[in-house]
């Protein structure tokens, strides 16, 4: 696992100071059908590759991110804060 | 069934003290008066600048996250003044007691800290401030000088950050002070 994340607001940080959430996905529709909700809560691609995920700052500033990061390589594209991914 | 009385004590009351280690003092570890330690919150991106009187020191105002402060030594007025001065931008609250603050300084204190923490401790500048993990426990981390740094913690992690400073300590020469 990619073990320094370049946290938007207090800088480059170990891994251990995070929590990490799960995959960030796009939340369906409140009247979406059953199997759909069963879908977004459950089931995960588990994917070799880029992946997104939502990560808490819990020994830093306290912010929940959006880490965009490669399961197979460790790479970090990309930190950001998961207020500004808000419609 | 008598009431619970409470008793104000300080956190470090039983803390070790003392020269441990090695001869010399690579590193002096000192308990630092409970005096004032404020909490504000405000939107983030709004600027600090109006709580800096609030607060002294070589590091008065500490920046905690995105619209998070902490406001460190007896600067001007009180807190129901500051809450009535800084409203509605800031919210304030008094965590004087829930928080202790020790200093760590000398020509190894810089070496200690980086057993525990992964901050740049080279890019933070003096007056600047980190919230980060020390081993497992929470700190606020600041530089007052360019060997001297605070640590902030909270108060029931006290003593357990107090005697794991001066076990990392020891091959350095450490002498504490409560
Ligand atoms: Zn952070």
């Amino acid at each position: 696992m990619a073990s320094l994340i370049p946290c938007p607001h207090c800088g480059p940080r170990p891994k251990e100071e995070f929590t990490v959430r799960g995959a960030a996905l796009p939340r369906p529709a409140p009247n979406a059908p059953v199997a759909e909700w069963q879908a977004h809560v459950y089931l995960r691609e588990n994917p070799r590759g880029d992946y997104a995920e939502h990560w808490h700052h819990s020994g830093g500033c306290r912010r929940w991110l959006v880490v965009n990061r490669n399961t197979a390589t460790h790479a970090v594209h990309s930190v950001t804060d998961a207020a500004g991914e808000r419609p | 069934m008598p009431d619970t009385v409470l008793i104000a004590r300080p956190a470090l009351a039983s803390a070790a003290t003392g020269h441990f280690g090695a001869p010399g003092t690579g590193v002096t570890l000192a308990a630092l008066p409970e005096d004032r330690l404020w909490q504000a919150l405000a939107r983030p991106g709004t600027d600090p600048a109006p709580m800096l009187a609030y607060g002294a020191g070589r590091c008065p105002l500490r920046s905690i996250g995105p619209g998070q402060w902490l406001i460190v030594g007896v600067g001007t007025g009180t807190l129901a003044e500051a809450q009535a001065a800084l409203a509605p931008t800031f919210a304030l609250s008094d965590q004087t007691h829930g928080r202790m603050r020790v200093s760590l300084s000398g020509p190894r204190a810089a070496d200690l800290l980086a057993k525990g923490t992964a901050v740049n401790l080279a890019l933070l500048p003096e007056g600047g401030a980190a919230q980060t993990l020390f081993g497992h426990i929470g700190i606020t981390l600041a530089r007052t000088g360019p060997e001297a740094f605070e640590l902030a913690v909270l108060r029931g992690f006290a003593l357990s950050l107090w005697d794991e400073l001066i076990l990392l300590g020891r091959e350095y020469g450490i002498e504490a002070r409560a």
